[in-house]
């Protein structure tokens, strides 16, 4: 063996055994180290609203705007905004990036800046931006558009955009509610078709057919342009849809009977509602196109309250057939009737949730009125709130609120709004009684 | 017969006309009220280019404050990365009566200081301010126990409400938190050791995590994150989500948990133990225990 090889095989060893020693020490050095965090502050993420400029008479546009995106996301119970006057940078401007440490000063999680302003054209735009605080990231930018007495609408838009962004579920701030506004005394009560924003603002009563007509259980369409309601006269209960867009309004067929209870299909190619007719009340369903109406439910036991499920199949409705008033499910062409609810007291006006995840119910029960919600088998059911008086619930378009009314001892009904998991409850503001909520799909 | 007066026949008119008046009525018909749809229009996303610079950042730039140079070097002109030159001590490191003779070549490797290279504009075209570079400087004084807190940096402590700010390296604490069975595991038998370690920053990371149960989904989401810490408390690497999915809910809760790690620095991460600087560290933040009982 050649002196050169012995001593070639020599390094060649000794290299082996020094990268063996040192494998350990790298892989040591360089090996991830990994945990688990499993506890956490489970509380409204922190945020601040900060968008500025004016209108086109120099008015405050965009405090105003600032005002309704924060109460919007405080209502939703996620989001903890930060009171302006916390603010240390202040005037911000749009196109710079904020200054990270004055809004981590006052433990702002994210920040939310933008400017209102009017365009040539006469239209308010405006420009706003989220930002993570912490990464120093922007995560939004957009800019929105309308005419200036929209702004209400761009603001709720915003929120929008921010909820989204920031839980990953669809936002529904920028929506409407129908309901009934009621005025006068308890025996003698004026009951009118209104709307208004879901926040309580914009007001308005909608015009109905015929003179001391008592308007209840309007119910939206699935395009949200169209409402259904009960007219209900001394002489007659009728149902009439109402184009919200051109202010037209027309009674739904000729019914034998007292109509009532109406519910638009998913589709919106099918009413369902009750007729009362001859001591017996019946579900049934009208194709809206051609008009024509199918029984669903027969017999003498009063079958009301008809919601169809998210994807038009099945049927929730009240019926007292097994002795008190439970919640029945059927096939939305009838027939294949279960009964749901099985606990003590009376469950009524059930209301699918817009995913088909949920029923909202009404549950009476020991001289109180509750709201709460259950699997659309009638599992899990779980009461929300209870009171004195409450009942018809109806869903936010992304199945995570439900708004309902709440009657007080003096007999005036207001409207509230949950959280379904309860712990989230807030009146909706209206300066007067109000009952019968529907809640819009999100506006276009 | 009795003639009717003038005065009966105007109060018989005038009945007449209030009767009229009542049938007629002054019935209020409301203006039928069209609700248009209102053209609101998303853009687009702003294009950040038109943004001007940021205003700097003076925490994330605060160089460390001056210190005596061990010898005096000539100034280099560019920001180029510093040569790895070994380092004579190491903050945190065990403090020793005298101060230890810089080498030619270090008796381990040593923890690599990042490169200070300016950050690269983000995808949006906006400068980004990045945090400060974990960079120490060679001293020449003994090792500290802990470097000096800025007053900034102080605040910061306050609102991060950390367990511990003390300059003394801290003892690992166990997590008084219930574990899934994974927390705070070592990567393998080397590093055993580090468990307790691995607890001590989780159980930092857990006061600085804000999630919300509420919201559907997220009591599901357990979002990995990468990152390095350097021994001054920032994060010099990522952070990154690992486990990625196309889902807005753990996008969400992902994003929550990086801003957790990013809301950490630099006191969060300070007197960690040792081992868990300058290697990347992937934590777990299980939102499903963190939200179990609710």
């Amino acid at each position: 063996m050649k002196t050169t090889t012995v001593i070639s095989r020599m390094f060649a060893a000794m290299a082996g055994a020094i990268l063996l020693l040192c494998v350990p020490a790298m892989a040591n050095a360089q090996s991830e180290l990994t945990g688990t965090v499993d506890s956490g502050n489970i509380q409204p993420l922190p945020i601040a609203i900060s968008i500025g400029g004016t209108d086109a008479a120099g008015g405050d546009m965009g405090a105003k705007i600032s005002k309704v995106v924060m109460n919007d996301l405080e209502g939703s119970g996620y989001f903890a905004p930060i009171n302006p006057a916390a603010f240390i940078q202040t005037n911000l401007d749009v196109a710079v990036q904020p200054d990270f440490n004055s809004w981590k000063t006052i433990n702002a999680q994210y920040l939310s800046n933008g400017r209102a302003f009017v365009d040539a054209d006469g239209r308010l735009q405006v420009d706003f931006r989220l930002w993570d605080i912490f990464s120093q990231k922007q995560l939004l930018g957009q800019s929105l558009t309308a005419t200036p007495e929209n702004w209400r609408r761009i603001a709720h838009k915003i929120a929008d955009a921010i909820y989204e962004k920031l839980t990953g579920q669809e936002g529904y701030f920028d929506t409407r509610i129908v309901f009934v506004a009621e005025s006068g005394y308890r025996t003698a009560r004026v009951k009118h078709l209104a709307i208004m924003d879901q926040d309580g603002a914009n007001p308005s009563y909608l015009p109905v057919a015929g003179n001391n007509t008592k308007v209840m259980t309007p119910r939206f369409s699935a395009d949200s342009q169209e409402v259904a309601y009960m007219a209900l006269t001394a002489d007659s209960a009728r149902i009439y849809i109402y184009n919200l867009e051109t202010g037209r309004q027309e009674a739904v067929g000729q019914i034998q009977g007292m109509a009532f209870a109406p519910r638009f299909s998913p589709d919106g190619s099918k009413l369902a509602f009750s007729v009362s007719q001859g001591g017996a009340t019946n579900i049934y369903v009208m194709d809206l196109r051609t008009r024509a109406m199918t029984k669903l439910t027969s017999g003498s036991a009063i079958n009301t309250s008809p919601s169809f499920s998210a994807d038009g199949s099945t049927i929730a409705f009240t019926s007292d057939r097994g002795g008190s008033p439970q919640i029945y499910l059927m096939n939305a062409s009838g027939g294949n009737v279960r009964r749901i609810t099985f606990g003590g007291g009376s469950y009524s006006t059930p209301v699918f949730s817009p995913k088909g995840d949920m029923i909202a119910f009404t549950k009476q029960s020991g001289g109180r009125f509750s709201i709460g919600v259950m699997d659309p088998s009638g599992g899990n059911a779980k009461l929300l709130t209870s009171s004195y008086l409450e009942e018809g619930p109806t869903w936010a378009p992304n199945g995570r609120y439900i708004m309902f009314f709440r009657e007080s001892p003096a007999g005036v009904p207001s409207l509230w709004q949950v959280e379904v998991t309860g712990r989230v409850e807030r009146a909706v503001p209206y300066a007067g009684g109000a009952s019968d909520p529907a809640w819009s799909p999100r506006l276009k | 017969m009795k003639k009717f007066g003038p005065s009966l026949l105007i109060s018989l008119v005038l009945h007449a006309a209030l009767v009229l008046l009542a049938f007629i009525t002054w019935t209020h018909t409301p203006k039928p009220l069209v609700v248009n749809s209102v053209p609101v229009q998303v853009i687009s996303d702003m294009p950040s280019r038109q943004m001007a610079e940021a205003p700097v950042d003076e925490l994330a730039v605060k160089t460390p404050a001056p210190v005596p140079q061990p010898e005096p070097v000539p100034p280099k002109p560019t920001p180029a990365p510093p040569q790895p030159v070994p380092e004579p001590i190491k903050p945190a490191a065990k403090p020793t009566p005298t101060p230890p003779k810089p080498t030619p070549t270090p008796p381990k490797p040593t923890p690599q200081p990042p490169k200070p290279t300016p950050a690269p504009p983000d995808k949006n075209g906006l400068k980004k301010v990045e945090p400060a570079p974990a960079k120490t400087p060679p001293q020449k004084q003994p090792a500290k126990p802990a470097p000096k807190k800025a007053p900034e940096d102080d605040l910061l402590g306050r609102l991060a409400a950390t367990p511990s700010q003390a300059p003394t390296k801290r003892q690992a604490q166990a997590s008084t938190q219930k574990t899934t069975g994974q927390s705070a595991q070592g990567s393998g038998p080397a590093d055993a050791g580090l468990k307790a370690e691995v607890s001590a920053l989780t159980s930092r990371l857990n006061k600085l995590w804000l999630l919300n149960c509420d919201v559907p989904g997220s009591d599901e989401v357990s979002p990995e994150i990468r990152f390095t810490l350097s021994p001054n408390g920032r994060v010099t690497d990522g952070p990154t989500w690992v486990n990625k999915r196309n889902d807005p809910v753990w996008q969400a809760g992902a994003n929550l948990a990086m801003a957790a790690v990013n809301k950490g620095q630099p006191n969060a991460f300070l007197g960690l133990p040792e081992g868990l600087y300058n290697r990347p560290i992937k934590i777990t933040f299980n939102a499903q225990a963190a939200c179990r009982g609710r």
